[in-house]
């Protein structure tokens, strides 16, 4: 020990470093090193699942509908409405005939109409829309509703449904607004037994073997409202049509793209703590997919891809409450939802579940007493309904029965799991 | 794959190599005099 | 005689102690509030979601690891033989420690949370980067402790400083892992990954380490025997630092995780029996010379508490890993049995240990009470078993309760059973362990109180109110 004081003071502090410490920290850094590149790194790399899609629909559904499906979350007392953002030689539409709807045309976007039964579905991504028929369309379709009653005669069609008649027309821009009167949480898509009519697409996944596209939109038009409502403004067809896209963010108008509204409802469920409750897999185990199932088929197990959307992904590591992964199926009521985040214990006896009334406005003034939901409500509710309502394209979709893992068999036994 | 396994080999020799080199010069001898030591901490030596 | 600067330990250790009461006082409340009564007080920033977060980091951060960097800044000196080689930079680091703990850790009642496991500090506070300069302020511990132990008197390291540094390094790797490099991979499994090799190393290679550090210099200078082995213990931090890296995915088994990951974890949580047992023998061999201190020393009856406590969450921990143990008890209450058991009933009793030890010395006086430190033990003793057994219970019910649903061989019958036992009704038949549960924790928290009081009136009094033995 009294040695190592006749050396100067830097040799004592490299003597001390490289005694032990050297052996230690090269030691350390070897072992977690090779831990790191098998644990942390290499995973991704092995298994294509960590960051493949789980279906073309998945994709379109994240990069093309949601960023351009807009709401207006609901304030001071105005409906929810939806608004599709349509462009150009981007988005894909499809004007199609049904028992209850008939289209008239110009000559020249005949072409464009899916008459009624006709199995072939045809999309252009022209951008046109429909209306009320106008001008010269009027005796067109006139002409085109006497022919139908005169044919429902002929059959002895005594039903009492009204034929609606629109005319589709093109309105010469590069962009525009369509309102969907359902809007709902499943895009329309379609998989077989179609066709794309324009030279060049450009919708950037229109060569995947199914497509997300818009049907019969109808512009997005509002008029001033000076009634007690606070909106300031109403849905008027024979209105004002809305600009662009700044108009309809702007606060007076006040919509959100449901990609917004996903990321928001993904950061109120981090700070929320909803994550220290619920779980977001569904186990590889029976009483997992028997309790996000429904009453004859079971849920399918979570895959790594369906995660690969979100920003903050979260497992969980309880179930106080159920769990989450499968809920946009299991329960897609939006009037249930609301029940539930304004008293838990009411929609769910039993639960310990907190109430979050910052969730709404004002106290009930509705016929339920449930508060009026904002924008806080619509961003968790949108966030939800992503949870298991994309694995895979809704025809193949796996609360149709069609899971292709065959969760069913396996768990009764009579498949084995790859 | 193949690449992982020959990066762990070469990973687990130079650890080897590491703890013999130490071995040699002699760190692991009288290794049990060291617990003592916390109860001469007090005074200057 | 070499004077020890104690400031830097005073500065860690003293407010962990008032910040223990308050991350106790927080998980007491949400016992009662969320789970017995629940949403009894309610409102958008009381409600359990976004108050949870304020016990975890308060108890994880404010306490644990605060009294842990406490404890190292006062043993690491005394084991080289210096004093800490820079007492600005710790009382910088301090400084930066605490204000960004204090904002951070009350933060989440308005809606602060980063929603990452453990890793909740928000990265901002309006203009203050909170988590950036909580990662500053443990560079600048690390780097005094380091320097420390490079500059020493000492020409042998003694284990507690293998530990010490071993943790210095995985710490600020983990950290910056889970904390800051999550943003930078791809969206969803990769990011899980990287989240829960993060958490498992929180705790197997920071918590750990610290921890048996702390024994292994407490438990023979309070019982003044040297430690049973120090072969023993280095093949110990070995196999710690070999196995404990691998086995983070054991939180995800049955998940939508690469079956081979794991499978990997799972075989090395089981390989943990091997450093677990070489510790536990080392520490039982070492008392067993002298069974009377354990009687006679409240902090010693701390220790080989927690080391059986420790033993127990190291024998669950790896069980729990295995693919069938883990149907039943994963995402119930044994979990949350588990890390309090892991993070109380092992880490904390070595802490308490250590300040009972440390306090006099820094202070140079005497415990102001053993008495008052006999209750505490007592009522730390018999409110944590109330406390982990009626989690284990009511967990274990639970989970075979939902295993239930699996019973029979068709979806038909899966179903009927699901029926039968709906998942809120396996919610309602935990609440009697859950009120067993709080009345555990409220006795822990007057335990820990009496400690307080004990500390407080050791360093602030000025001389013995009675004559009391000197620990």
């Amino acid at each position: 020990m009294n040695a190592s004081k006749n050396r100067s003071s830097f040799a004592r502090f490299m003597h001390s470093f490289e005694k032990s410490t050297l052996f230690l920290i090269l030691g350390i850094i070897l072992l977690f090193s090779t831990s790191i590149s098998v644990i942390l790194i290499a995973p991704r790399y092995i298994d294509s699942t960590w960051t493949t899609p789980s279906s073309p629909y998945q994709v379109q559904m994240y990069e093309i509908a949601d960023p351009h499906l807009y709401m207006r979350s609901i304030s001071e007392g105005s409906e929810l409405q939806y608004v599709h953002h349509l462009k150009k030689n981007s988005t894909l539409l499809a004007f199609k005939e049904s028992e209850h709807l008939r289209f008239v045309a110009p000559p020249l976007l005949e072409k464009y109409i899916t008459r009624y039964q006709e199995p072939k579905l045809l999309l252009t991504s022209q951008l046109l829309l429909v209306r009320e028929p106008e001008g010269k369309m009027v005796e067109e379709a006139e002409a085109m509703r006497k022919n139908l009653e005169s044919q429902k005669k002929e059959q002895e069609n005594k039903t009492k449904t009204e034929i609606q008649i629109a005319e589709l027309y093109d309105p010469q821009v590069e962009e525009a607004f369509s309102i969907d009167p359902e809007g709902g949480i499943i895009q329309e898509w379609v998989d077989e037994n179609f066709t794309i009519l324009d030279d060049e697409v450009k919708q950037p996944y229109h060569e995947n073997y199914g497509v997300i596209y818009v049907q019969n939109p109808k512009e997005f038009r509002i008029t001033p409202d000076e009634s007690e409502k606070n909106t300031h403004w109403r849905y008027d067809p024979a209105g004002k049509a809305v600009q662009d896209l700044e108009e309809l963010t702007s606060p007076s108008l006040g919509f959100y793209s449901r990609r917004e509204l996903i990321e928001m409802g993904e950061h109120i469920y981090a700070i929320e703590g909803c994550w220290y409750c619920h779980t977001d897999q569904t186990r590889t185990l029976i009483e997992d997919v028997v309790l996000n199932g429904s009453d004859s088929y079971p849920a399918p197990p979570s895959s790594a891809n369906e995660f690969i959307y979100q920003k903050i992904t979260f497992p969980g590591t309880r179930r106080i409450g159920p769990d989450v992964s499968r809920v946009g199926v299991k329960r897609p009521s939006r009037e249930w939802h609301m029940s539930h985040f304004w008293a838990p214990t009411k929609t769910s006896e039993g639960s310990v579940m907190p109430a979050f009334p910052h969730f709404f406005d004002r106290d009930s003034k509705q016929k339920n007493g449930v508060g009026v939901p904002n924008n806080r409500f619509e961003a968790i509710y949108q966030y939800m309904m992503t949870k298991g309502t994309r694995i895979t394209a809704p025809t193949q979709a796996w609360w149709l029965g069609k899971d292709p893992i065959q969760t069913k068999e396996i768990i009764e036994g009579q498949k084995k799991l790859q | 794959m193949f690449w992982m396994i020959i990066g762990s080999i070469l990973a687990s020799l130079a650890g080897l190599a590491v703890y013999i080199y130490y071995l040699w010069k002699g760190e692991f001898d009288e290794e049990e005099l060291v617990k003592y030591q916390l109860f001469r901490e007090e005074n200057n030596e | 005689m070499t004077a020890y600067d104690d400031r830097p330990a005073k500065l860690f250790i003293y407010p962990s102690i008032f910040f223990m009461l308050i991350g106790m006082f927080v998980g007491v409340f949400l016992a009662f509030n969320s789970f017995i009564f629940p949403d009894y007080f309610s409102g958008e920033h009381i409600h359990f979601g976004r108050v949870r977060p304020v016990h975890v980091s308060t108890v994880t951060l404010s306490w644990l690891l605060s009294v842990d960097v406490g404890l190292m800044f006062y043993f690491v000196p005394r084991l080289c033989g210096i004093s800490i080689w820079s007492a600005p930079l710790a009382f910088v680091g301090a400084g930066l420690w605490w204000c960004t703990l204090l904002l951070g850790t009350n933060s989440f009642p308005w809606g602060t949370n980063w929603g990452w496991e453990y890793a909740e500090l928000p990265m901002w506070i309006s203009w203050i980067p909170i988590k950036f300069f909580f990662g500053i302020s443990w560079v600048f511990i690390a780097v005094n402790l380091f320097m420390t132990i490079f500059c020493r008197r000492f020409e042998k390291l003694y284990v507690s400083l293998w530990y010490c540094m071993g943790t210095l390094i995985w710490t600020t790797f983990t950290v910056f892992v889970g904390n800051f490099a999550l943003d930078w991979l791809p969206g969803g499994m990769s990011k899980v990954n990287a989240s829960w090799f993060y958490v498992h190393n929180l705790v197997g290679l920071i918590y750990t380490p610290m921890g048996l550090a702390i024994v292994y210099y407490f438990l023979p200078k309070l019982a003044n025997i040297p430690i049973y082995s120090h072969r023993l213990s280095m093949i110990g931090f070995w196999s710690i630092a070999f196995i404990y890296a691998w086995i983070g995915t054991h939180h995800q088994i049955h998940g939508p995780m690469s079956q081979w990951l794991q499978t990997t974890s799972i075989v090395f949580s089981i390989w943990l029996f091997i450093p677990v047992w070489t510790v536990v023998h080392n520490f039982m061999a070492t008392i067993q010379r002298d069974w009377r201190k354990y009687v006679e020393s409240v902090p010693i009856r701390f220790l080989i508490m927690g080391v059986i406590f420790y033993l127990i969450t190291c024998v669950q921990g790896p069980l729990m890993a295995l693919r069938n143990v883990n149907e039943i008890t994963s995402k119930t209450d044994w979990v949350i049995g588990h890390s309090h058991i892991s993070l109380y009933g092992a880490f904390t009793f070595f802490a308490i240990a250590g300040i009972y030890q440390a306090v006099p010395v820094m202070s140079q006086k005497p415990l102001w009470s053993n008495k008052l430190a006999e209750w505490h033990f007592s009522l730390n003793l018999w409110g944590s078993l109330l406390f982990l057994l009626s989690l284990w219970i009511g967990g274990f019910l639970q989970g075979l309760m939902w295993a239930n649903w699996a019973d029979g061989s068709s979806y038909a019958e899966f179903h009927d059973n699901l029926m039968r036992l709906p998942f809120l009704q396996t919610i309602a038949n935990t609440r009697e362990w859950w009120i067993l549960r709080g009345i555990g924790g409220l006795i822990i928290l007057v335990g820990n109180f009496l400690f307080a009081i004990n500390i407080y009136n050791t360093v602030v009094l000025k001389k013995a109110l009675s004559p009391v033995q000197v620990e």
